[in-house]
């Protein structure tokens, strides 16, 4: 066989040359690195989503009914073409009180063989009273397997006391535990679900499936979000879309009659009951009515019965008060006949003596009287007997008397004594009495009459007061009887009292049922009404068809994948530019080492065919090469790195490689053309030429003063070798175009991946620390009233609060957005600060206005005083016109006053309150004792927001760190390489200059402050062009909630240079030692 | 003592497992001011000679003094003081810096000694006063050798080594730079080797050395120089 020496040159010259091809292989494995490793990298995410979605038997279509579905609605959408199966399934929104906490959990019900679910921990339930959830919910709600929780939802669930049994992983949220994606929205709670978790189907006690899972025919043999696979869902779609109507017609049918049957047997019952309330409440009236008359009669008769008892104390009164006047009397005569006998008693105390012996002693003597005329007779008057005869007939006035003008002589008083008979009782007293008589008559006469007429009033009195006694015996008799019958009285009236509170109870016991009654019939009544206007509110049901994309997780997942693709677009093209022109150097450089090699094969005779193979079999062995390697790298290792990094934020369990070769053949193709392509460029100028010219030495670059030294003000001050620099700047044009080309390029590259860095990780910290600036987000639950409010917030470290509305329910032209209404818009101010993007002048929220973040403008197209229409999750559309556009970053927000919610949406109900704290580190405290009170349904820092959004940006944020890696890998290179071809174009002016005497620092700094000049050409010119890629790039990798900041910190910039010119000074500190090794003696040889 | 000894200098290149002996036991002497030419076919050893003269080669063994000092052992950072303060070289191809002008070349040589010449004046003596501002691409080959001996001779050397100076150049001017270089050594006292394979030149030297395999084989010293107008060749 005949040896071709030209391909032994070739494979000579890259021993000979090692360097200059390991250049060429690093650029072209970069550029290819690159290339195919961001290329694959999302269809690798897709097809690892694709297996696990086939493996799970994902749904490819899902269906959800305002109203549910029923068998009749399975059967008919089975029936339809290309359908494969239909999984009819339950799924509902409900609060699960945990050991902390109220949380949103989407339950759904477990089916074997749709959207299958993996156990991770534990097992599944065996019974209704057990539940699966996510690893997260045990994460977060600091719960174990056999803890209990329970569903606030009595209707739906048979049991809602259930065990945690197991941790599962649910294909249909292919989130991971770190995103802050939640896991959709609902209507109720915060209007966010927190967690999946999972029970038997048979614990849901609905009547109709909530949704329904569609797989398709074929469409497993499709790859997800491929055109084939979006071809097949729309085709089933539209089918679908034509049963719909029908089939929503005849659910709504069922449902009105369902309803208004039992309104019609309902009605029915309930008015029987009530006709024989009325029957029982009559009866009652009756026998009320009856004891009413009874207790009025009594009450007559009890009143009458008073008046009399009335008289008749007055009468007794009356006769009280004569029998007291009576007895007064009585007692003045008694005390008058007292006083008259001590007045006498007084008189006669001389002579020792009392009234009472006085009267005694004239008693005596009026008694002795007849005795005394009889003794007074003298006996022996013949007529004696006669005479005594006469005394004894004498009344005892007649008696007196005699006695009396008898004893007005003085002198019978002793004529008396003597007759008066000793034995006579008082003797003594009425001799004495005498004796006084005798001595002072007229006295006398006057104390007798005194002590007879006292003796008379003592009769009279005593009379008076036996009359007295009487009267007085006869008014307590009377006053006996009167009590008597006073008390019988009373008696009467308690009981008539009793009677009448027995009464009034029943009486109110009555107006009660009849109250109860009415209240009960206008409430059945309302009721009715309240049941017939509900039937005539019956939505009419909605069908809404889903496919993948709908799905918030999948869409952002294939986001995120188009994301790093959209990088692919414009990151490799600036390497492949790059390498392009270093490749270029490097080829036309060792094109001109070999002129006379050139010249010598034309001589003998090679055509230019021959030596264009030379040079291409070079280039090519080493481009394709490195474009193997780097294809491999891409391939296999990069999309891997990639999928790790996203791992934070997607749970897809496995990866899988997508084995479509195109983009890698693409990659390697680009690279061979480009590099291939520019060896040919250059060798086309060489072979034109004839071997003889070929043959002498290339005329060297001529000379040539340039503009600078026509300003000899600046010219003459520069230094000898300054001179020299700025003249070879000028002189290799070429090389100094492509040197400040591959910096800018690299420069651009590296500020571009700083630049993403900064624009991502500056979010949060603008997002929560200047639009949003509060400390906790507070969210309440729904029946929160002004006072619970006062009660919660009552805290001392409370300092700010913002009360809000937030609905995360609503959507706009298919995104979805936050709902934010303040109570007082007044509050606001500090906490959610609404700005303008550019004037950053403070917005105002106008009454049935709204304003709307400006992310959120751009993707739905939207200017100020445009209007929008959101939709809620039941599908009413509400009219709003925007009158500001509002800075933003993390989000997408729509604002609106308070009176412009009430009016145009719903009542306005506080749900979740921004608070600021006197001091961060109070944070936990306030945050417990918000806890504690049972309104209070979770306490979010903004802390936690913040890292929410750090996770979320993570993974891209890692994907531009291998970014600027790499760019720092190339620009390396390209530093290197065109130093290396600087030196090795100048070896003889080199070697001169060491003749000459110039020491090895002065030729280093000869030779560096050229490359360092032009770096730093590069380098500025590159962070302009970075700021452009920069723009360039974030535009196209943006994701769809978040606004990235397209502001690049001057750290990027100095970081940038700092990195591209510490890569030239390394350089520089490796080509010195290429430097040192020149040999002068290289400038004695003649030009080669 | 004469001026420059050169002293059974051997010096051996290693090209892998080979020994190549370029100089052998050569011996030689020059005195101040002298115009010496250095004869030799190619591979004599003339150029090693040369290298290790100019301080761009070390020896093997031997021993080389030149105006007394003993640069035999000297170290790279006295080879390049002693290049830059006591050496001039003359290429064969000139090696001027392109982008730079005839004036600046020779500015750019002077930067580096402290006792050395005007450079315009220098120019002036080897005829270029009206190319100073030119460019090398600008010059013809003699008057690029002319700038590059001026460049040689301003830094004012000890000693004045010039490589085949006439070797790119034609007759005439070869002549022309040969005067220049005799007159630098008779006016200036300077100390010239011209190293040449040119026989004819020889009869201008005070001395004529002859190499032949690595030896100063033949060493003749002329006691009538003749004027570079009379040779012809």
């Amino acid at each position: 066989m005949k040896k071709n020496r030209i391909n032994t040159t070739s494979v000579r010259e890259i021993k000979h040359s090692f360097k200059r091809f390991i250049s060429l292989v690093i650029m072209s494995m970069l550029g290819v690195l690159v290339f195919v490793g961001i290329k694959m990298s999302a269809p690798d995410m897709l097809m690892s989503l694709d297996k696990y979605y086939d493996n799970k038997n994902l749904y490819d279509i899902k269906m959800i009914s305002t109203l549910g579905f029923v068998d009749d609605d399975i059967n008919n959408i089975k029936a339809l073409d290309g359908i494969k199966e239909v999984y009819p399934s339950y799924s509902k929104d409900v609060l699960v009180k945990t050991n902390k906490q109220e949380v949103v959990s989407k339950v759904i019900s477990i089916t074997d063989d749709v959207n299958k679910i993996d156990v991770i921990k534990g097992r599944m339930p065996k019974n209704d009273g057990e539940i699966v959830v996510e690893e997260n919910f045990l994460k977060k709600e600091n719960m174990k397997i056999n803890d209990k929780v329970r569903l606030l939802d009595d209707n739906t669930f048979k049991k809602t006391y259930l065990t945690i049994v197991g941790v599962v992983k649910s294909p249909l949220y292919i989130n991971s535990d770190a995103s802050t994606i939640k896991r959709g929205n609902t209507n109720i709670g915060t209007g966010k679900i927190d967690y999946y978790t999972y029970v038997l189907k048979d614990n849901f006690n609905i009547d109709y499936y909530t949704e329904v899972y569609l797989t398709l025919n074929n469409a497993k043999d499709k790859l997800t979000d491929s055109k084939d696979y979006n071809k097949l869902v729309n085709s089933a779609l539209k089918k679908i879309n034509k049963v719909k109507p029908d089939l929503q017609k005849r659910r709504y049918d069922d449902i009105y009659n369902k309803i208004n049957n039992e309104i019609i047997t309902n009605e029915q019952e309930k008015n029987a009951q009530f006709l024989s309330a009325k029957k029982e409440l009559d009866k009652s009236k009756n026998t009320l009515d009856n004891a009413k008359i009874k207790l009025n009669d009594a009450n007559y008769y009890l009143s009458s019965s008073l008046n009399e008892l009335n008289l008749y104390s007055e009468k007794l009164n009356a006769s009280k008060k004569e029998l007291d006047d009576f007895k007064l009397k009585l007692d003045d005569a008694s005390n008058e006949i007292k006083t008259a006998q001590s007045a006498i008693n007084d008189g006669l105390k001389p002579y020792n003596f009392t009234y009472d012996d006085v009267k005694n002693a004239n008693d005596q003597l009026r008694k002795a009287y007849r005795s005394i005329m009889v003794g007074l007779v003298p006996k022996d008057i013949e007529n004696y007997d006669e005479v005594i005869n006469i005394i004894n007939d004498m009344t005892d006035d007649e008696v007196n008397e005699w006695m009396n003008n008898y004893m007005e002589d003085s002198k019978n008083i002793d004529k008396m004594i003597k007759v008066l008979p000793p034995q006579s009782s008082s003797y003594n007293e009425i001799v004495v009495f005498l004796f006084m008589y005798k001595q002072n008559k007229e006295v006398m006469k006057i104390l007798i009459d005194k002590i007879d007429e006292i003796e008379n009033s003592k009769a009279q009195y005593d009379l008076n007061f036996a009359l007295y006694n009487n009267l007085l015996q006869e008014y307590n008799n009377a006053k006996i009887l009167y009590n008597n019958r006073y008390n019988e009285y009373q008696n009467k009236v308690s009981s008539y009292n009793n009677s009448l509170e027995n009464y009034n109870n029943n009486l109110n016991l009555y107006n009660e049922k009849v109250k109860e009654y009415y209240d009960s019939k206008k409430a059945f009544d309302l009721q009715i009404i309240e049941a017939k206007k509900k039937l005539d509110e019956i939505p009419n049901p909605a069908w809404y068809v889903y496919d993948r994309l709908d799905d918030s997780n999948y869409a952002s997942y294939i986001d995120d994948g188009n994301s790093v693709s959209n990088l692919s677009k414009v990151f490799p093209t600036i390497f492949f530019i790059v390498a392009i022109l270093i490749s270029l150097i490097s080829m036309s450089r060792m094109v001109e080492d070999d002129r006379i090699l050139i010249g010598t094969l034309k001589s003998l005779g090679f055509g230019n065919k021959h030596i264009r193979k030379k040079y291409l079999l070079y280039s090519g062995i080493a481009t394709f090469l490195g474009g193997i390697i780097g294809a491999c790298l891409g391939f296999f290792i990069m999309p891997v790195f990639i999928w790790n990094i996203y791992k934070i934020l997607f749970d897809v369990p496995s990866f899988s490689y997508d084995f479509n070769p195109l983009n890698t053949i693409l990659g390697i193709l680009i690279s061979v053309i480009c590099i291939c392509g520019t060896t040919l460029i250059t060798i086309k100028n060489v072979v034109k030429e004839k071997p003889s010219e070929l043959m002498r030495p290339k005329a060297p670059e001529n000379g040539k003063r340039v503009i600078l030294e026509k300003i000899p003000f600046i010219w003459n001050k520069l230094k000898f070798s300054n001179k020299i620099t700025v003249r070879n700047l000028f002189r290799y044009k070429k090389r100094v175009l492509m040197t400040v080309g591959g910096i800018l390029g690299c420069t651009a590259l590296m500020l571009a991946g700083f630049g993403i860095r900064d624009s991502i990780v500056g979010i949060p910290n603008k997002q929560y620390g200047e639009i949003f600036n509060f400390d906790q987000m507070v969210y309440l639950t729904d029946d929160v009233s002004f006072n619970d409010e006062n009660e919660i917030f009552n805290n001392e470290h409370i300092v700010k609060k913002l009360n809000t509305k937030m609905d995360a329910s609503m959507k706009l032209n298919g995104y979805d957005i936050n709902l934010f209404v303040p109570e007082d818009v007044n509050d606001m101010n500090g906490i959610i600060n609404l700005k303008d993007l550019k004037t950053k002048k403070k917005l105002n929220l106008e009454n049935n206005k709204v304003i709307i973040t400006d992310k959120l403008a751009e993707l739905t197209n939207k200017k100020v005083n445009d209007k929008i229409k959101l939709i809620s999750s039941d599908n009413k559309t509400y009219e709003f016109t925007i009158s500001a556009i509002s800075e933003n970053y993390a989000g997408n927000y729509v604002f609106m006053n308070k009176q412009t919610y009430e009016k145009n949406i719903n009542s306005y109900a506080t749900n979740i309150v921004y608070i600021c704290l006197d001091d961060i580190k109070y944070e936990e405290k306030t945050s417990k004792e918000l806890l504690k009170n049972p309104k209070v349904m979770s306490v979010i820092s903004s802390d936690i927001t913040i890292n929410g959004i750090n996770d979320m940006l993570k993974s891209l944020n890692s994907v531009v760190l291998i970014l600027i890696i790499l760019s720092g890998a190339l620009s390396f290179v390209v530093l290197y390489n065109l130093s290396y071809i600087n030196i090795s174009e100048r070896k003889r002016e080199i070697a001169t200059l060491k003749v000459l005497g110039f020491t090895d620092k002065e030729v280093d700094k000869y030779i560096t402050k050229e490359t360092i000049i032009l770096t730093i050409i590069g380098i500025i010119l590159g962070l302009i062009f970075g700021i452009f890629l920069t723009n360039v790039i974030i535009h196209t990798i943006e994701i769809k909630s978040v606004r990235f900041l397209h502001n690049i910190k001057i750290y990027s910039f100095v970081m940038t240079s700092f990195l591209i010119l510490s890569f030239a000074i390394i350089v520089n500190k490796i080509i010195h030692y290429a430097l040192k090794k020149i040999d002068m003696i290289e400038s004695l040889k003649s030009v080669e | 003592m004469a001026y420059i000894e050169f002293k059974n200098v051997d010096k051996i290149y290693k090209m892998g497992e080979v020994l190549i002996k370029a100089l052998n036991k050569a011996s030689f002497e020059i005195e101040k001011g002298e115009l010496v030419v250095i004869l030799g076919p190619s591979g004599a050893g003339k150029t090693t000679c040369l290298n290790i003269l100019g301080g761009m080669d070390s020896l093997t063994s031997g021993k080389v003094i030149v105006d007394n000092k003993d640069i035999t052992n000297y170290k790279n950072k006295e080879l390049v003081m002693y290049r830059r303060n006591d050496i001039g070289f003359v290429f064969q191809f000139y090696n001027l810096v392109q982008n730079l002008t005839a004036l600046e070349n020779v500015e750019l040589a002077v930067q580096l000694c402290k006792d050395h010449l005007d450079p315009k004046t220098i120019l002036n003596k080897v005829g270029l006063q009206k190319r100073m501002d030119n460019f090398p691409s600008q010059l013809s080959g003699g008057e690029q050798q002319r700038v590059a001996i001026a460049r040689a001779i301003a830094k004012n050397p000890k000693l004045l080594l010039c490589d085949e100076p006439t070797g790119a150049l034609d007759y005439k001017t070869g002549k022309q730079i040969l005067k220049l270089l005799e007159q630098t050594a008779r006016k200036e006292n300077m100390t010239v080797i011209i190293i040449t394979h040119n026989a004819a030149i020889a009869p201008m030297a005070d001395k004529v050395i002859k190499f032949k395999n690595g030896k100063a084989e033949d060493i003749i010293i002329n006691k009538n120089p003749k004027s570079v107008d009379e040779i012809e060749w």
